[in-house]
């Protein structure tokens, strides 16, 4: 079989082209590491109520990149109305918290399942459309949540919006001050970075995977395709779905104004900007899009979306797979088990020249 | 039409027509596909003959007629229940995934088979961690039968050669674990060794217990693999029978030289 051999010898050739030594890839990815953990400490160090509030929004813009990019990363799927899911979480904890005295512990929840609940009914309709119509379908459903929330006043306050609960505290330590709540939104970055990564390591990652790919080839390969987009849109509206509850109790206020079109854009350019699939990257993303629109404001005025809305599209155009780009491949583990198989060795891939 | 002798055929197509507007692209095909038989289909280009492929794997799904797989019609069905119900296919544009490993093909093709929930693959539970370990072994299999075992499984599906390619689509397709596999044009392309080589993947995968279903223009492959052949022309079927019969009737020589002449 010639051709075989022509394509072991193509790997052998691969693999001797050495592209950074693997010492140098550890230190590199310890710097980073570290890099990740002085950045994240920050808020400690810097002290103050500003820079907290800041970094909370780090966190929580990380969050809904993470979030948002399940459906557009993982699984393909434009969602121009993601801040729906934000504004059900926060509206939620609001409602939950003034009328029938929950606390955020146990409205968070809720707020993360009614989402999902949400998710579904959107989903179920609209994920038989492709392309363009499903674009249009979910920025549909942004608009509903958008006007309910400026209209259906008993729910949600209407313009004023909801706001006046007492103090959230957790073991007797009260939410106050900012720097109360970088932790909790942090944490829930780190939970979604975790679970989201590794979804997509695992049999749910690899359908979306195939349905983003091609999904004709999905379906011949027996992957429910129609389910599998549901799923996406359900895992993508938990994450929303509890940041907006935080959120909710660091501003003190739920109103109409934080889940327009523009956010829920600002939250595909978060996804596409830092680079869709790619974990790291969109948390970047969620960290660039404060660093510009909130931070820089200061200097920049009402400037700061032109500045952030001009780099999404140099970045589509210079970089369009985003600025952490997203490499495919199994986990190491798995490749681990496919090479260690007593009955075949390993040659011709591990030891190519041996 | 010939009469055939089995009883219970593993698939029978009775009176399948498709039209396209108002182009019929398939009219009245019948034929019967029994269990361990490799089926040819050959006709001249546009003849129908992914057209009939489209139908029985449910990616055309408004056709007249019947097509039963065991008996049981495959009416109304789409893609993923006819891979269910044990149809398995390739396509003739090869169609990989373009972010996807080799090794993630054949595992995506045995997505239904591997057991975890949605809690297992968020917390990579030891029950997700057996279930992928499993799926790995039968995917390495897998690549080994159907001649993949040099390949990096690392690799992107997409930087294999072509040859190559058409065999990890193969290897996607029998990881559903199908008792009919169909098969279209897997040898376009290939020069004289590949296609006997596909040949032979083609009568080892019948050696596995698969019925198979082959549309090719390669007459090298079709002749010395099929037991029987059906040539479509115009949407129609004009002749079925084993190879020496098919290769000697006047119609079927008269319908490729009136077109483009095959390999």
């Amino acid at each position: 079989m010639d051709y075989l051999s022509a394509a072991r010898e193509r790997l052998i050739r691969a693999q001797a082209r050495v592209t950074v030594p693997p010492r140098v890839q550890t230190a590199g990815r310890y710097g980073f590491y570290l890099g990740a953990l002085v950045f994240a400490s920050a808020p400690y160090w810097l002290g103050g109520i500003y820079y907290p509030d800041i970094w909370t929004d780090m966190a929580l813009w990380g969050t809904i990149g993470l979030g948002l990019n399940v459906v557009i990363g993982f699984a393909g799927l434009l969602d121009l109305g993601y801040m729906a899911f934000y504004a059900i979480g926060g509206y939620v904890f609001a409602n939950a918290a003034l009328y029938h005295g929950f606390s955020l512990w146990e409205a968070m929840p809720i707020g993360a399942v009614l989402s999902v609940v949400a998710s579904a009914i959107i989903g179920f309709p609209t994920l038989r459309v492709r392309g363009d119509y499903l674009a249009i379908m979910t920025l549909g459903f942004g608009g509903i949540v958008y006007y309910a929330a400026q209209n259906m006043t008993s729910l949600t306050g209407g313009y004023n919006g909801l706001f006046g609960w007492k103090t959230q505290s957790i073991l007797g330590h009260p939410f106050a001050s900012p720097i109360d709540f970088y932790p909790l939104a942090l944490g829930l970055t780190v939970v979604a970075a975790l679970v989201t990564r590794a979804l997509r390591g695992s049999r749910v990652g690899r359908a979306w995977s195939c349905i983003k790919d091609d999904e004709v080839a999905a379906g011949a390969a027996g992957i429910p395709i129609i389910r599998y987009k549901l799923y996406a849109y359900m895992v993508g509206a938990v994450w929303a779905g509890l940041a907006g509850a935080i959120f909710a109790v660091k501003q003190n206020i739920v109103s109409p104004e934080t889940f327009t079109f523009n956010q829920s854009f600002f939250a595909v350019a978060v996804v596409i900007m830092g680079g869709m699939g790619s974990i790291t990257g969109v948390i970047l993303g969620g960290v660039l899009y404060v660093v510009i629109a909130e931070w820089m404001v200061t200097y920049t005025g009402t400037l700061s979306g032109v500045i952030f809305s001009s780099l999404l599209l140099l970045v589509v155009l210079l970089r369009p797979q985003g600025l952490i780009p997203f490499r495919p491949r199994p986990p190491r583990w798995l490749l681990r088990h496919y090479l260690e198989d007593p009955a075949r060795g390993t040659a011709g891939v591990s030891q190519p020249d041996g | 039409m010939s009469a055939n002798p089995t009883a219970e055929p593993l698939l029978r197509v009775s009176g399948l027509t498709v039209a396209f507007g108002g182009v019929v692209a398939v009219s009245d095909v019948s034929f019967d596909l029994p269990a361990g038989e490799i089926l040819g289909m050959i006709g001249p280009n546009g003849a129908g003959k992914t057209t009939v492929f489209n139908a029985i794997s449910g990616v055309i799904k408004g056709y007249r007629g019947e097509v039963r797989l065991l008996g049981r019609s495959l009416r109304g069905r789409n893609a993923q229940q006819i891979v269910a119900a044990g149809i398995a296919r390739t396509f003739q544009n090869i169609r990989l995934f373009r972010s996807l490993t080799v090794i993630e093909h054949v595992l995506a093709g045995q997505h239904r088979r591997i057991r975890e929930n949605m809690v297992d693959s968020a917390l990579h539970t030891p029950r997700f961690r057996q279930a992928e370990i499993d799926a790995v072994r039968q995917a390495r299999a897998i690549l080994d039968f159907v001649g993949l075992d040099q390949v990096d499984p690392g690799a992107r599906a997409l930087s294999l050669p072509y040859g190559l390619q058409r065999r990890l689509e193969i290897a996607r397709a029998l990881a559903t674990e199908p008792r009919l596999l169909m098969l279209d044009e897997p040898a376009a392309g290939m020069n004289t060794a590949e296609s006997i080589d596909m040949s032979r993947l083609v009568r080892n995968v019948r050696e596995r217990g698969v019925t198979v279903l082959l549309v090719e223009h390669d007459m090298r492959v079709v002749m010395s693999v099929c037991d029987r052949i059906v040539v479509l022309n115009f949407g129609k079927i004009i002749v079925q029978g084993p190879p020496e019969k098919v290769r000697e009737d006047p119609d079927v020589i008269a319908a490729y030289l009136g077109s483009e002449s095959s390999t």
